[in-house]
């Protein structure tokens, strides 16, 4: 999956520094969008999972963190 | 048999979905069979009411009454009146930045019923009532998991690229809308926008690669096998957009007009009395919707407004209908809508046939015109002659609230500082006679400490 959105932004990264800025041929930008959004949705995809994770992450952390130093503590007394 | 006197809009033409259609001056919506599937979900999922709850979409009601085309028709219904339908090329930045979120804001409500925007066209938001709402209620399809959002393309082409262009470049860059009724091509936005959209990563990806991956990946293999696009990933994008329109502003612009009632050449008290005048006349005439041309901040679209009159603000600075616009919402005045329109060139008819978008003319008559400080400009500033002047507003209104200056006054003065004085015919006198050609004068009040008449008029019937 991964490899899949790199691969897109890439393709639209090097396009943009390889060809010329102004194309005249028969194109329908229709579709070129349609490619486009489909890459940036899976970007989206991937930011969103990986943050959500992150934060689940934390919250486990922060949660045994807590739980360690409570221990610790109840032990101390 | 009385014939019954119907038509399609041609502004609905577009749509397989069904069409508006007018019949003894009522406005219809015909449903068409193909579209049945797509009406049913809309209602059962709840759509429709979740969007009337956050006044979203303007209401209807479904009628009995036969289709303007009895085989393709599945239901008839019949909308809530619009009295005054505005173009985005007529709207400020503020009125097209909060229709472009109200698109967004009903994509996300659509998702989380199942449902999606099968367009998002800028045509299709209205503002009623002082706000905007979407007019086509049959702009929804069901959402089929891991698709991607099909009006994408349309939204950036309609919205976010003159918002970006007004934004970072130059607010009169609007006008492009009227030239590219679909929307404003990516690659003629990419390369009139600052190298500083470049360095905003959203506005880069969803402009400028956008408009690159229009021209470079048109054969990519996505389009036989496309990857299915998680829901999540779609509300992200949807998020996106709309964080990058929220944070948009215009940087602030100074405009000579903002100022203007600051800098009247007669005291508070003569403004004071113009409002009464005013006011006076609109108790006289009780129209139903006024246009007030050169309204400028709309100080005296206020007084219409007041008095519960469809008010339209029409001025052809920027600057001045986005101030009346933001006060009038931050206040909730629901009467006034503000649109950016040169008088001396308004709004002409356009796109297919050009039937689509009608020009502001056969938008009209308005009951009543307001043309207050106005005659002077179009008279000396350009050159138009009387004659011309009252017919146009004979064709724009049933009846006129004018005001005439006298050319010693010092604001006409101004206007004679670099040019001839070659206006002879600019007299109280020539001003009577040329306007008794289409009007009738029911009432003429002087503004007291002026040099400034107000006049109240009503068209002749010919």
């Amino acid at each position: 999956m991964y490899k899949q959105i790199l691969k897109g932004i890439l393709i639209v990264t090097t396009t943009s520094l390889v060809f010329p800025p102004k194309t005249y041929a028969y194109i329908d930008p229709g579709s070129g969008s349609y490619v486009f959004q489909i890459v940036l949705t899976i970007l989206f995809t991937a930011v969103i999972t990986t943050k959500t994770y992150w934060k689940k992450m934390l919250i486990f952390i922060k949660t045994l963190v807590i739980k360690l130093i409570k221990t610790k503590n109840a032990e101390g007394k | 048999m009385q014939k019954v006197n119907e038509n399609i809009l041609s502004s609905s033409i577009h749509d397989p979905s069904g069409f508006l259609f007018q019949r003894d001056k009522t406005l219809y919506r015909q449903i068409n069979l193909s579209y049945k599937e797509s009406y049913y979900l809309f209602i059962k999922s709840n759509l429709y009411h979740n969007l009337l709850k956050e006044h979203l979409l303007i209401p209807h009601t479904e009628t009995s009454i036969k289709g303007y085309s009895k085989q393709d028709c599945y239901k008839v219904i019949q909308p809530e009146y619009i009295p005054f339908i505005s173009y985005p090329y007529e709207w400020c930045f503020s009125q097209l930045k909060d229709a472009a979120l109200v698109t967004l804001r009903i994509q996300k409500i659509a998702l989380e019923s199942g449902m999606t925007l099968k367009d998002a066209s800028a045509y299709n938001i209205q503002f009623h009532k002082g706000k905007p709402l979407l007019i086509d209620t049959l702009s929804f399809e069901k959402y089929k998991e891991g698709t991607p959002w099909v009006a994408y393309r349309q939204f950036c082409e309609q919205f976010l690229a003159p918002l970006v262009l007004m934004s970072s470049e130059d607010v009169r860059l609007n006008q492009l809308t009227k030239i590219y009724l679909e929307g404003i091509p990516l690659d003629l936005t990419s390369s009139l926008l600052p190298l500083k959209t470049k360095l905003r990563p959203s506005l880069f990806a969803h402009l400028h690669l956008h408009s690159l991956a229009q021209k470079h990946l048109t054969r990519h293999r996505f389009l036989k096998n496309p990857p299915s696009v998680s829901k999540i990933g779609l509300k992200g994008l949807i998020d996106n957009l709309e964080n990058n329109i929220e944070k948009l502003s215009l940087p602030s612009r100074r405009s000579p007009w903002n100022d203007y009632y600051n800098k009247t050449n007669y005291p508070k008290k003569g403004v004071i009395a113009k409002k009464h005048i005013v006011s006076r006349f609109l108790n006289l005439l009780k129209p139903k919707i006024v246009w007030d041309l050169g309204a400028n901040i709309g100080i005296y679209s206020k007084v219409a407004a007041q008095k519960n009159i469809l008010t339209i603000a029409i001025d052809n600075d920027h600057t001045v209908v986005e101030t009346c616009y933001l006060d009038n919402k931050k206040v909730g005045e629901k009467n006034i809508l503000p649109l950016v329109i040169d008088i001396t060139n308004p709004s002409a008819s356009m796109g297919w046939n050009n039937q689509e978008q009608r020009s502001l003319i056969e938008r009209g008559p308005a009951d009543t015109i307001l043309a207050l400080a106005l005659l002077h400009h179009l008279a000396i500033t350009h050159n138009l002659p009387f004659a011309n002047i009252a017919r146009f507003f004979s064709q724009a209104g049933r009846s006129l609230i004018i005001e005439f200056i006298q050319k010693e006054d010092s604001q006409v003065q101004k206007l004679l500082t670099t040019r001839d004085d070659i206006f002879n015919t600019y007299t109280q006198g020539n001003f009577e006679k040329e306007f008794l050609v289409y009007f009738s004068i029911r009432d003429k009040v002087p503004i007291p400490t002026s040099l400034r008449t107000i006049y109240v008029m009503e068209k002749r019937n010919k």
